[in-house]
This record gives structure tokens, sequence and C-alpha cells, in this order.
């Protein structure tokens, strides 16, 4: 069977609460050893997905739940929250290829999120959003 | 998130160092519009000290490049890691911005 090292977030949907996850993933991911490259995608994934609860946060003092676990060579990082039901897997692509003079920086995060792992999923169950990466833990990077 | 700065030849060099995101985002952008304010067009970002950028840095960034473009400035940028190089491109940031693979070649861009 394979090993399983899981690591559970609660959080309030605020900027305190996107920093302590953070800071937590941080640790879980050199006590882990995961590769920079890979520590790196997800905490820019975690920064998005978690800055944008807390401007659509759900009831007052709802919970935001985070988990990363590393089962195999693969890792995996979920967060659920009662926030309005919003699936970023289905939001308008970003603009990212206008001129400078119209260029705007709108969306840019959820197309981060669509794009930096091998695998996202998305399902709104119980009243909750819970959002699923995956990606295999190796220093290897496919460039677009 | 620390920042530090240096004077070459009439360009300013901006060493952020740590995450540039949600958490960190606001502190880069003031100092960067301090610069602007104080009539500093021509800007490197040296980026050797960054750990990652999210979308919050990408909009500072693309302030910054408004910024020069309006003032008649040059911007340039250079010691990106793969990961803030892959955001960069994934977000099509690559074609606003000179990205210089040494800091020499991005002072000769920012002079220029």
């Amino acid at each position: 069977m394979t090993e399983v090292n899981l690591h559970h977030v609660t959080l309030t949907a605020s900027v305190d609460g996107v920093l302590r996850t953070l800071d937590e993933f941080e640790r879980f991911s050199r006590t882990q050893g995961l590769p920079d490259d890979l520590r790196r995608r997800f905490l820019v994934a975690l920064d998005e997905i978690l800055t944008n609860i807390s401007r659509h946060p759900g009831p007052p003092d709802s919970l935001v739940h985070a988990t990363f676990a590393v089962a195999g060579d693969r890792l995996t990082v979920t967060v659920e929250d009662q926030g309005p039901p919003f699936n970023p897997l289905e939001a308008p692509p970003a603009d990212t290829a206008s001129p400078l003079e119209l260029r705007k920086a709108g969306g840019l995060g959820i197309e981060l999120v669509r794009s930096l792992f091998e695998h996202v999923q998305y399902e709104h169950t119980g009243g909750r959003n819970r959002l699923t990466m995956t990606d295999r833990i190796s220093g290897h990077v496919d460039y677009p | 998130m620390t920042i530090s700065d240096a004077h070459e030849g009439g360009v300013i060099v901006v060493s952020p160092r740590g995450r540039v995101d949600s958490t960190t985002s606001a502190t880069l952008d003031r100092h960067l519009q301090g610069l602007a304010a104080a009539g500093q067009t021509r800007v490197v970002v040296d980026f050797t000290g960054v750990d990652y950028i999210s979308s919050a840095g990408l909009r500072v960034m693309l302030a910054l490049a408004k910024r020069g473009r309006d003032q008649k400035g040059r911007v340039a940028l250079f010691g990106m890691n793969d990961s803030v190089r892959q955001v960069f491109e994934l977000a099509g940031f690559v074609a606003l911005f000179t990205i210089a693979p040494t800091r020499d070649e991005a002072l000769h861009a920012a002079m220029a």
C-alpha cells in the first residue's frame, strides 16, 4: 500500500488565512522534500484560489479547508470553501495576447490555476466548492 | 519581502527578494510607483531573489510596463527562475517585456 502523507489547514477567508496557508505549504514542501518547481507552482495556485475565496467568501465565520497530500509520486492539493459556486475551469479565458496599451490583468490567476498542473478538477457538492489539483513529483516541467 | 535598489549609469536596478504574491505585491507596487514619481524611468527588475510570482505580482509588473510606456522610459527584467519564467509565458507577458539573460544585458537594454 502506498504511504500517504497528509496535512490539513483550516483557515478563515482572509488575508491572514492566505498567508498562513502559504507558510504551511512551504513547511510541508520542505518536510516532504518536494522539488522547488512543484512547490512554487502550487504556491502560485494557492495564492490565486485563496485570494479569490477571500474576495467572495461564504457565510460569516465559514471556514476554508486546504489539504496537501503526497501519495507515491503524486502531490494533490484540495481547497474547499462555502462561497458562491464558482468553477474556475469554466471561467472565460484571460487576455494573454493584446498589445501593452490594451492589456488587462484580469483573470490571469484563474488562467494560471488551469494551466500549471497535470490535472485540475472542480466539483460543487454539499454547498461547497472543491478544487483539486494534482501533479507528479519530479523536477520536470513541460513548457507550453 | 525585502527590496533593494542600486543605481548604475542612470538606471535603477530593483531587487525584490522572496515571494511576489497577494501578500507582498502591494509593497513592490508602492516601491516602483515611488521611483516613477521621482522621475526614475529607466528601471531594471532583478528577479534572482524572487521565489515565485502570482497574478497579483503580474498586475504590478503590467503597471510598471504601462508607466514605462507612458513616460517613454525603459524597463528590462533578468534573473528569473523557471517557475517565474513559466508564469510570464502562460500569462503572455514575455511579449510585453525585455527579458534579458544577464544583468549586464538588462542594464544595456534599459540604457538604450
